[in-house]
């Protein structure tokens, strides 16, 4: 048995006068849920609609199942029986909210009270038992895209595909549609594609990420991995590395690196795990929740991190549960701290403090 | 004034005591207005949405001919259709010529382009977004069509209601199929005419007042559903 | 290819529909393919007066004919019978209808009734015309520019009317002069509206009596007689049109009968004390 439901090869599509979607490689194993991440414009919402056959590709093949879905052969509808669709935008009928979800297993001549416990489920974690009878017209943007998304869930399709679903959602309903939604998806177990340009999302749902910019994949791989070793600061700076610099590879021993920074005063080396030549030009990726910060005055205990950065404070800003620290140390680093390390490492405005960083959990790649 | 109120005196007479003509009068032009806007509503509702929804070489010429259609003068219907069906025409044969059919025919030829093209201007309204979702929900074409004339339902049936109010008022092409005769293809306007010619004031008001009554009745379901965007049994359908 | 195969459905479509439709319709009036079906042309005169509302019910009890009369005018009634969109024509113009008998078109006139036209005009008479002969009449109105309304349409009347004006040797032109274009019964109507004088047929006028302040000024004149005749259309000019020339012909000795001679004599007696028309045949 084939572990990919979906997988795509050289697909090619022109999608707007710029761009051409260009996807080489790309597929979603069963009962993962595979994110596609990109900001507007990266050519996402034409690949689902291609995946769901809505549109024609200009060139490459689309595998469902094993079997190739783009050769003109197998029946479009029947291909998408098999899927499920949640659009931006919610899309709902004039009628009843329980009209409105029953639609799909009309369409499909799928028996109702086959699938009673599904609708029953899916509109109770949903929270919209209450609606069933109302008209979809009075409903907030927030609870007709809970409709949309029961419609698509209730059909138990062997891969749902979701475009963006929280996209178009006013901040003050998307907080607790999004909780309600991967409150589903967590407990789901079926295949999933998730699209966003939410990284936040991505980070909490997803098994593998692709990147997608322009219309071309940067990097499909399993989550850690894209966040861990991001293959370019696109990516980086997209999966919300907070710290970028340019340095040169200075000498390699062993598995370590030296690499000199290119700032503008003084010299600073950083020590990276890494494998390239000497001289070759990198880009350091510093995520701010691996920055340690540590207030000499205060203790002086030896760190096992070989990279110690000496530096001011210039900003300490709140981001929820973190605060996250700016520290002018040569280059700007950022560290996310918790308020209670604030307190205890008195950290405030201009104050002078050490920063370490561990050589394993630095990443570079090439300039 | 004398006139008038004698008249509508009248005509309330006639019209509650069962006035056989009346009644016979009302009753053809239901049958002839009904049955032409039925299969105006079958020729019309499916042009519509099937031009409306596809692309299509000549799409643009169609729209432009249904739009003529339109606007099509009911003395050109009530000509077109005598030139195939009167005894010399190409449907000759067929002896339609002055009989209710022949009156149902042009007013179909009346009706059914109001009805193509506000069921076709109300399905390109509709989101083509929308036309995706209900692929995606894995619709064949059939599928496709029927959801989403439900979807545009309250334009398509002011279109036939309007196609409906515009086929029983109408007085040229009628009295040219129909010939106007009495028992036969008289109906409300025709009549009208009729009485007013031979001077019969009471019948012709008592005449006005129910196609009056009618298109009244007719627009003011019309405008309900309008304003109110469906009472209960619409949005059920 | 596949745009076209859709315009093609698209096609299909309608043809079906609309093939559907005329068979609905087809075998719906199949029924009446036994010619049983008479079609007669007439002017609005007659139609308007009521007299056919009497005799056709009377004919289609004693025969198996079903009538469908058509209220046109005489010009109009005679282009039908020249087409063969009727079958039998009842009119009042002699000349058109000599024309029309000796083209070949109708087979025989048959004298049916008569009645007379009435020059008719406001109760004061302004131009005074009253007890004047018909041409005497039309010389005062056109020399005194009073307002007179024509039918305009061809129509029988109409034609009597221009036959009067070519006795007068001018020509009826100017603001005075209004083409109605409508049948009698609106004509009645404009030139009660207009305080106009006009000419009708004593019937139409008789009938309408009650909503007109116009009053009979000149009548009796021997140019003011209007005969109406019954014309069968000859089924020979129409080999390809199926005219139903029996049906025609009882129509004929109906209305030139005993029978329907006694209903035109009756007509209109009780309403306006005295008849609208008058039989020629039996009278």
């Amino acid at each position: 048995m084939d572990k990919k439901i979906l997988e795509i090869s050289d697909l090619k599509k022109k999608y707007n006068s710029k761009f051409c979607l260009d996807v080489n490689n790309l597929y979603a194993e069963k009962g993962k849920i595979l994110t596609i991440i990109g900001p507007n414009g990266s050519g996402k919402s034409t690949l689902i609609r291609l995946i769901n056959l809505l549109e024609r590709p200009d060139e490459g093949k689309i595998y469902f199942n094993g079997h190739e879905i783009t050769n003109g052969e197998v029946s479009q509808t029947e291909v998408r029986k098999k899927m499920a669709v949640v659009f931006q935008e919610p899309l709902l009928f004039n009628t009843s909210v329980y009209t409105n979800i029953i639609m799909g297993l009309t369409i499909r001549k799928i028996k109702l009270p086959r699938a009673k416990d599904r609708i029953d489920y899916f509109t109770d974690k949903l929270k919209i038992t209450d609606l069933l009878n109302r008209s979809t017209k009075n409903l907030s943007g927030g609870e007709k895209q809970r409709v949309s998304l029961a419609r698509a869930l209730v059909l138990d399709p062997e891969l749902l595909l979701l475009d963006e679903p929280l996209a178009n959602i006013d901040q003050s309903s998307r907080e607790s549609l999004r909780a309600d939604l991967f409150g589903v998806l967590r407990g789901y177990g079926k295949s999933v594609v998730y699209i966003t340009h939410d990284r936040n999302e991505a980070m909490v749902l997803a098994d593998d990420i692709a990147v997608m910019d322009r219309g071309k994949i940067l990097q499909f791989a399993r989550k850690e991995e894209i966040f861990r070793k991001p293959v370019n600061e696109f990516i980086a700076r997209f999966v919300g590395v907070e710290t970028l610099v340019d340095g040169v590879i200075l000498e390699r021993k062993g598995n370590v690196c030296k690499i000199g920074l290119v700032v503008k005063k003084g010299n600073i080396e950083i020590y990276i795990v890494g494998q390239w030549e000497k001289g070759t030009r990198v880009t350091l990726a510093i995520r701010p929740e691996d920055v340690i910060l540590y207030n000499t005055e205060i203790s002086s205990e030896e760190s096992s991190a070989m990279n110690l950065f000496k530096g001011k404070i210039t900003e300490i800003r709140d981001i929820g549960i973190f605060k996250r620290v700016e520290i002018d140390c040569g280059f700007p680093l950022s560290s996310f701290v918790t308020q209670n390390s604030v307190n205890r490492l008195k950290l405030a405005l201009g104050k002078e403090i050490t920063a370490a960083v561990k050589a394993s959990s630095i990443h570079m790649f090439k300039r | 004034m004398e006139i008038i109120w004698q008249g509508i005196k009248q005509a309330i007479i006639l019209i509650f005591t069962g006035n056989r003509e009346v009644y016979e009068i009302l009753f053809l032009t239901l049958k002839v207005s009904g049955s032409a806007v039925f299969f105006s509503m079958l020729l019309g509702i499916p042009v519509g949405v099937l031009v409306g929804l596809n692309k299509f070489p000549l799409k643009k010429f169609i729209i432009a001919v249904i739009n003529t259609g339109m606007g099509l003068p009911p003395v050109a219907a009530g000509l077109i259709v005598i030139l195939f069906i009167w005894r010399s025409g190409m449907l000759g044969f067929l002896k339609l010529m002055y009989t209710p059919p022949a009156m149902v025919i042009a007013q179909v030829l009346i009706a059914s382009p109001i009805i193509a093209g506000i069921t076709l201007a109300a399905v390109q309204q509709i989101d083509p977004k929308l036309k995706q979702q209900v692929l995606s929900l894995g619709a064949n074409r059939f599928q496709v069509y029927w959801i989403l004339i439900r979807e545009a339902r309250l334009p398509a049936l002011a279109a036939v209601m309007a196609g409906f109010g515009g086929i029983i008022s109408e007085v040229g092409a009628v009295i040219m199929v129909g010939g106007n005769i009495k028992g036969e293809t008289r109906v409300l306007t025709t009549a009208i005419v009729q009485m007013v010619r031979m001077g019969n004031f009471d019948m012709a008001i008592a005449l006005v007042v129910i196609l009056l009554a009618i298109t009244f009745g007719v627009n003011f379901l019309l405008t309900l559903i309008q304003q109110k965007e469906g009472i209960g049994w619409i949005r059920r359908f | 290819m596949s745009k076209f195969r859709f315009l093609k459905i698209f096609l299909f479509f309608m043809l079906s529909v609309i093939i559907i439709t005329t068979s609905v319709f087809a075998f719906s009036c199949k029924k009446k393919v036994k010619n049983t079906e008479i079609i007669l042309a007439t002017t609005t005169s007659t139609y308007d007066s009521g007299l056919l509302d009497e005799l056709i019910p009377v004919f289609e009890e004693e025969t198996t004919y079903k009538v469908k009369p058509i209220a046109v005018g005489t010009g109009e009634a005679i282009a039908m019978g020249e087409r063969g969109e009727a079958d039998v024509i009842l009119v009042h113009s002699r000349e058109e209808e000599d024309r029309f008998v000796e083209e070949g078109y109708g087979t025989e006139r048959r004298d049916v009734m008569h009645n007379d036209f009435v020059i008719i005009g406001p109760e004061d008479d302004h131009s005074d015309i009253s007890g004047l002969t018909a041409v005497e009449a039309y010389i005062t109105i056109s020399a005194n520019e009073a307002s007179f309304v024509s039918r305009g349409d061809d129509s029988g009347t109409n034609k009597k009317e221009i036959e009067i004006w070519e006795e007068t040797g001018t020509t009826p032109q100017g603001d005075w002069y209004i083409e109605s274009g409508q049948g009698m019964g609106e004509t009645l109507r404009i030139a009660d509206e207009k305080q106009a004088y006009t000419m009708t047929d004593r019937g139409t006028y008789l009938a309408q009596q009650n909503n007109l302040s116009l009053v009979v000024l000149v009548e009796g004149d021997e140019i003011l007689f209007n005969p109406y005749r019954v014309i069968p259309v000859n089924p020979e000019k129409h080999k390809d049109i199926n005219i139903n020339y029996e049906g025609a012909q009882a129509f004929v000795e109906f209305i030139t009968g005993e029978k329907g001679q006694a209903i035109i004599k009756e007509f209109g007696v009780a309403e306006y004390g005295q008849p609208l028309f008058y039989p020629d045949v039996i009278k």
